[in-house]
């Protein structure tokens, strides 16, 4: 892979982000209301990929600090989202600690230890491993309450396959970052943009899936 | 992380349709037990019925008859043959009740003659008790249907009457049985109509509204309250045919 993929994959996933959040335009007003923090993770989603757009690929500017707050806003925005979705006791209490704990570390990663202009991976490892695992846990309470006979027709079992999938993917991509720009002696740039072609197109993926769900929302099947 | 991603997603999906079709299976079995409960409730209490018509009308109608036969017997050797003409008749009168009661228990016509005549015997009796009109009409040409359900039909047509009695305050009821698709029973009035908000309350405390919501269960029918009817009321049952 080259620099050719990973552009393609960005511009990609830029038009996948725009197509869920249009898509969710669609949703009849009175019926967006569930839906309503992912949405607002779509529009940080937007406002960085617009920022990276603009500023990275066509200014050639450093647009970490972008990515950074979105990053801080998004975590507990998906953990709010989780919270109103999964009905256990002990989980809504642990996403609330988990919200104020990633919001926190958010603001000291940012601020002290890697700083406003570094990609802050701690915080977004720590946000993927929170909504992997909230992830795994709403599967768990889908199979426990069966709230729909044909999950393909269901737009949670979409918004929440897309987010495991997506945040796996950054996981992954974050983690891998870290190692290649920080603990090898030679930086290893093919690696790198390997990593971060298959995380966008992951990202690209994640989103068409969390558009679908809002089509289907759209025709009512929730 | 993202093979185990992928394989939780799948597995959730193949495990989520077992799940469905494991708690669809058991909901079928739950409402096919409680169907066999709602039958064996309804069907005891039928045979109690029976039982009880035949002991009112064998045995209690058997004794009165023979005192009344005595009683006249007594009368002709008194010097005034009309002075028991009283006791006779209140004695004439508590054996025709014994046998109403015996009658609206177990109706002998329909074992013997079918649903319709039996239907027609019971708006005849109500006719003269209520002094209102009451219609039978058929449609098509009837078809034999099981005892059992036809002695539900018949219960269900006799609360719908009793319920346009009751509550109705109409002058003209029609029942109309119609068969040429499914059996249609149709019970129409010219009263004050449903109140269908106010049916409905009703329907959680009503015996009667609940007898008639188990046996249209049991028949697999349906029951629907015509709403466009603006005078009176119009309550249509379905009954399909097995």
């Amino acid at each position: 892979m080259n620099t050719f993929w990973l552009s393609t994959s960005a511009h990609l996933q830029f038009a996948c982000v725009v197509f869920a959040f249009v898509s969710y335009l669609l949703i009849p007003k009175g019926e967006r209301k569930a839906f309503q923090l992912v949405w607002l993770f779509l529009s940080a989603s937007l406002l960085s990929e617009v920022s990276g757009f603009v500023g990275g690929f066509l200014l050639r500017k450093n647009m970490n600090l972008i990515s950074n707050i979105q990053a801080m806003a998004v975590g507990p925005t998906l953990l709010l989202f989780y919270r109103q979705q999964i009905s256990f006791e002990q989980y809504k209490s642990l996403a609330s600690a988990a919200i104020l704990s990633l919001f926190a570390f958010g603001i000291v990663d940012l601020i002290w230890i890697q700083g406003p202009m570094a990609p802050n991976s701690y915080v977004k490892i720590c946000n993927s491993f929170c909504l992997i695992t909230s992830g795994v846990i709403y599967f768990f309470s889908l199979a426990r309450d069966l709230p729909t006979k044909t999950l393909s027709s269901f737009p949670m079992f979409w918004i929440n396959t897309s987010i495991l999938l997506g945040f796996s993917g950054a996981f992954m991509a974050h983690l891998a970052t870290d190692y290649l720009l920080n603990s090898l002696q030679e930086k290893d740039y093919k690696t790198w943009i390997a990593t971060w072609t298959v995380h966008n197109s992951i990202g690209a993926l994640s989103y068409v899936g969390i558009g679908w769900a809002f089509i289907l929302a759209k025709r009512g099947k929730h | 992380m993202l093979i185990l991603a992928g394989a939780i997603v799948l597995f959730i999906t193949f495990y989520q349709k077992k799940m469905v079709e494991a708690r669809l299976k058991q909901q079928l079995l739950e409402s096919q037990f409680q169907q066999k409960v709602l039958e064996a409730t309804l069907d005891s209490q039928e045979t109690e019925r029976s039982r009880l018509a035949g002991d009112l009308h064998d045995s209690i109608g058997g004794m009165l008859s023979a005192v009344r036969v005595g009683l006249s017997a007594i009368a002709r050797q008194m010097p005034n043959p009309n002075a028991m003409d009283a006791q006779k008749q209140m004695l004439d009168d508590t054996i025709e009740s014994v046998r109403k009661i015996s009658r609206d228990l177990m109706p002998a016509t329909l074992e013997k003659f079918g649903l319709i005549p039996a239907v027609r015997e019971l708006c005849e009796r109500m006719r003269i008790t209520t002094q209102i009109e009451i219609g039978v009409v058929e449609l098509g040409v009837s078809r034999k249907i099981e005892r059992k359900r036809e002695l539900m039909i018949y219960r269900i047509t006799q609360e719908l009457l009793n319920n346009a009695f009751k509550h109705s305050r109409a002058t003209y009821i029609e029942v109309v049985f119609d068969f040429r698709e499914n059996l249609y029973l149709i019970v129409e009035d010219n009263g004050i109509g449903i109140d269908v908000k106010q049916e409905e309350e009703a329907g959680r405390k009503s015996l009667g509204l609940f007898n008639i919501r188990n046996r249209v269960q049991l028949l697999g029918a349906s029951v629907s309250i015509d709403r466009e009817k603006k005078d009176g009321s119009k309550i249509i049952v379905c009954v399909p045919y097995e």
